[in-house]
Formats: structure tokens, sequence, C-alpha cells
């Protein structure tokens, strides 16, 4: 373990690493997928094919690229490897020639949202639900319902969920950023 | 003096998920909202708030219950009650449920309060479908509001918020990872 070299982070940021690393992929026949793809303008982007993560965090993608050595190219940025082993993370310049995906072709242009939730009571709501679970927004009640399913083990029934959760009529308070309104790579 | 049941691990998960709806137990407001209401159909149902109308609501079904003990059966064992009277689509009784050290107190001790006579106006026409644990780690990573972006021209669902660090944070999904459409 001489060899490696250890970034301390705060646990804010350390959950923001892991929300990255959650979207690299894991499948090494698409080495450039498995990557974290730090752009020229910092922000950091992870994409395995099926969600793409998304994050504006210059001084993180700065301390990433300082740990593990690697100068960006101007116009395309850098890859970084990630290499998930157990419990342990580690992160090294990507190996492998390639590029990594034209992502700003499927990130939605600039448009209201259609509505606002509460992140920690979504989440909530999901803990424990297993198999698709249904969802339906209603814009008059600003209401979403979700439909799922507690899956029954050991002789019990499985059993069906209904969570009703209130939303909000989007009031955006961050802006007009987005990762549409960016320049394109080179 | 105590009577313990034993549940199994689906209907201890099932109890959690429903009374993470519920008030602290000392919340002020009326105590029936601590309650899990029963019905006559063997649903168990939680609110989270003593304004029925902006109440957030969460309710279990048991499916393919025939021959088997169900979650209802369980409390109604332990509360020492036959059944509950049929005809009442929320009976006038609540099932209180009080959170002692590691254990969960299940008690017949019936509030006065009326129970909030609120039925959930179901639509049932889904907007999307998702996998609630894929859905639960993205929201893992946000903080506070977030923002969501259904069927824009390049994605059905998409979500822009902060994160934990104060970050601005992006989340596309691509249509693959959805089940339908509505």
């Amino acid at each position: 373990m001489e060899n490696y070299k250890y970034m301390q982070l705060d646990t804010n940021t350390l959950s923001d690493l892991k929300f990255m690393v959650n979207a690299a992929s894991k499948d090494e026949s698409h080495p450039v997928l498995t990557a974290l793809h730090i752009r020229p303008d910092g922000d950091i982007v992870s994409a395995d094919g099926f969600r793409l993560h998304w994050l504006h965090d210059q001084e993180l993608s700065t301390r990433i690229l300082e740990t593990v050595g690697v100068t960006p190219d101007e116009h395309e940025g850098a890859l970084i490897k990630v290499v998930k082993c157990q419990k342990t993370t580690s992160f090294e310049p990507e190996p492998e020639e390639g590029r990594f995906p034209d992502v700003m072709r499927i990130i939605p242009p600039t448009a209201p949202a259609t509505f606002t939730i509460n992140a920690k009571k979504l989440a909530d709501a999901m803990d424990g639900l297993e198999w698709i679970a249904s969802f339906a927004f209603d814009a008059d009640a600003q209401t979403l319902e979700v439909f799922g399913t507690i899956q029954g083990r050991k002789g019990s029934p499985d059993y069906k969920t209904y969570a009703l959760l209130h939303t909000e009529q989007s009031q955006s308070e961050l802006g007009d950023w987005s990762p549409y309104n960016l320049p394109a790579l080179d | 003096m105590s009577n313990f049941i034993e549940l199994g691990t689906t209907e201890v998960k099932a109890l959690k998920w429903l009374l993470k709806n519920t008030p602290p137990k000392r919340a002020k407001g009326p105590q029936v909202l601590k309650g899990v209401h029963m019905n006559i159909l063997g649903g168990l149902e939680t609110y989270n708030d003593q304004e029925g109308d902006k109440a957030e609501v969460r309710s279990i079904y048991p499916t393919d219950n025939e021959n088997r003990a169900t979650l209802k059966d369980f409390i109604l064992q332990g509360i020492g009650i036959d059944e509950i009277t049929p005809g009442e689509t929320y009976p006038s009784k609540a099932v209180f449920f009080g959170q002692v050290g590691s254990t969960t107190e299940i008690t017949g001790t019936f509030p006065e309060e009326e129970c909030i006579d609120y039925e959930p106006d179901v639509k049932g026409e889904p907007t999307f479908a998702l996998n609630p644990k894929f859905l639960k780690d993205i929201m893992d990573g946000f903080e506070g509001q977030v923002e969501v972006m259904y069927n824009t021209p390049t994605s059905p669902l998409s979500f822009r918020g902060m994160t934990k660090a104060g970050k601005l944070a992006y989340v596309v999904l691509m249509p693959m990872h959805l089940g339908y459409r509505g």
C-alpha cells in the first residue's frame, strides 16, 4: 500500500465522490465508462450507459487530478479510472486510449422542472421496496404516488405498498445552471 | 406485562416501512396520528401530518395471503383482538406502536381522538416506473429539494439539485432504465 496516495476529504465531499463513483461502469469491456471524466472546465462526469451523473465541483476535480498525478488535456480533460475492490475504491490514470462519450446530446435543454420534491423523503419512501415501483405524478394535486412491493420471504406473502408524497411547484433556486448551457468539448 | 409476538423478516420490514411515516412518540399533535390504522381489507396505513389534506400516507396490503398469517393477523394477536368489525373502511380504533429501545411496543390502548377520515385519491395511472433501490441511491446523493424533469426531449427522467457538500449536481437517466412511460 506504500505506493498509494490518500485523499483526505470531509464527510460531505466524500459523499459527493461516492455519488459520482456509483455511476461509473463496472463493465471492463467499456473501459472508458469505468472512469470519471474530469472535463477541462473542472466538472466531473460519470456514466455507465444507464445513467449520467454530473457534478459541478472544480475543487474536488483538482484534488483528484493532483492525487492521481494527471495533467488534464486542454480540450479533452482527463479520464480517471475507478478501481473498486471490496471496501476500497482507488483511482488511477485511465490506461486505455479512448474518448469519453459525447454526453451533451442527452442533457435536457434548460427547461422548468416538472416538480420539486424533498430528496430525503423520497429516498426514505424507497427504502425497503423491491423490484420495480410505479410513480404517478398529479400536477393538480402536486402529489407523487408510489406503488411498490415488499417481497415476501420464508413463507410470508408479498406486500403491496402505497405512498403518497407531496411535491412543490418548481421554484428554481438553482439558477440557470445546467450542463446543457456549458460549451461542448472540441 | 408484555406479550411477545414473533414476526418474520418480511413483516418486520413492512412494519418499519410503515412506522417511518408516523410522527415521533413525543411529538405534539393528536395521538391518533402515532398509530397505524387497520382496515377490513387487511391493509395498514399511517399518516404523518395532522392536516388531512397535506398528510403523507403510507399503506401496505398483503397479496396472495390465503392460509398465511399477515402482519395484520400478528398485530391482532398481539393486542388480543379477534377481528376488526366488517363494514368499516376505517375502524374507529387505532393500533399503537411506540418505540421502546430496540423493540417495538404494540398496545391496545386506543386514543380518544377520532381517526382522520382520509382516503387517498389514488389515480393509479403511472407516469414512470423505476427500480426503487436505484432511485434511493440517486436521492441519497442530494440534499434538500430536488428538481425532477420528466419527459424532456433528450431524457425520460432527470434530476437537478444540490449535493451534500453544497455543489450543483445533475442526473440523467437513459430510457432503458425505465420500465415504461405513460
